[in-house]
């Protein structure tokens, strides 16, 4: 059983939906047969490379004063997750450095390390996820080989499979993310309650379930 | 939990799930169950 995660680095409800997949993986019976795939998707595509703008004013010139009020509401759903958000510290920034370094990490064997290093790092940690070094020290530290990172960012390396993922997503009638895919059959939008993950786990499993006896037949 | 290269072809999806839960798409995430209302 595979799903694919479209999602973007600097998604709140991405990181949300992952802790909430993850509790849901918990409770399923079948957990050890499922294999995550992380697909990347860009939010804000159109932010100029080696830019960084404080998320909160980003928020108040496109929102106005109840930028505020909502992150504070975000914030709060996030640690119901036991996720620590510090949006007076996140820096928006263009993420296709971050999301060709993910396909390499992918490649490496620790995409999902890499994935919950890169979020933790933009949304705990004030990170700019556009800078090189950093970069480079966030993706060695979840176990991908220094040399590796240095030459991908001073290439473009990947760049095409960020793309290819990001028209996939549209092509599977994905609107916005998080956007989990189960087995190419079954499409799961947004950051779903645990329980909803688990239901839709359970409900993809068992009609595979149905499907492989009725081809045993 | 790691990513693989699969990209075969796919008919329409089934949709599961909540289709209200909350997302973000073009630079603005929502929630909708509570307030309609963009949300950073």
């Amino acid at each position: 059983m595979r799903i694919e995660i479209w999602s973007d680095v600097v998604c709140p409800w991405c990181y949300i939906g992952k802790r909430r997949l993850e509790r849901a993986l918990g409770q399923f019976e079948h957990a050890a047969d499922v294999e995550v795939t992380w697909r990347s998707f860009q939010l804000n595509p159109d932010t100029p490379p080696g830019t960084a703008v404080p998320t909160l004013d980003y928020l108040a010139r496109r929102f106005g004063p109840q930028a505020a009020a909502m992150t504070t509401r975000v914030a709060e759903l996030a640690k119901a997750e036991g996720l620590d958000f510090d949006f007076g510290a996140a820096l928006t920034v263009n993420t296709l450095d971050a999301h060709r370094l993910l396909h390499l990490a992918a490649d490496a064997g620790v995409g999902d390390a890499a994935k919950e290093r890169l979020l933790r790092a933009h949304f705990t940690e004030g990170a700019d996820l556009s800078d090189h070094d950093t970069l480079t020290r966030l993706l060695t530290e979840a176990g991908v080989d220094e040399p590796r990172v240095l030459a991908v960012l001073a290439s473009d390396e990947f760049a095409g499979a960020v793309r290819a993922d990001f028209d996939e997503a549209r092509m599977l009638g994905a609107n916005g993310v998080p956007f989990f895919v189960i087995d190419r059959a079954y499409g799961v939008s947004g950051a779903q309650s645990a329980e909803t993950f688990l239901h839709a786990l359970r409900t993809a499993y068992a009609a595979e379930d149905t499907a492989e006896d009725a081809g045993a037949r | 939990m790691n990513r693989t290269d699969a990209s075969e072809p796919s008919a329409p999806l089934i949709a599961l799930g909540d289709q209200d839960a909350a997302a973000c798409a073009d630079g603005v995430c929502h929630v909708p169950a509570e307030a309609d209302e963009p949300q950073p």
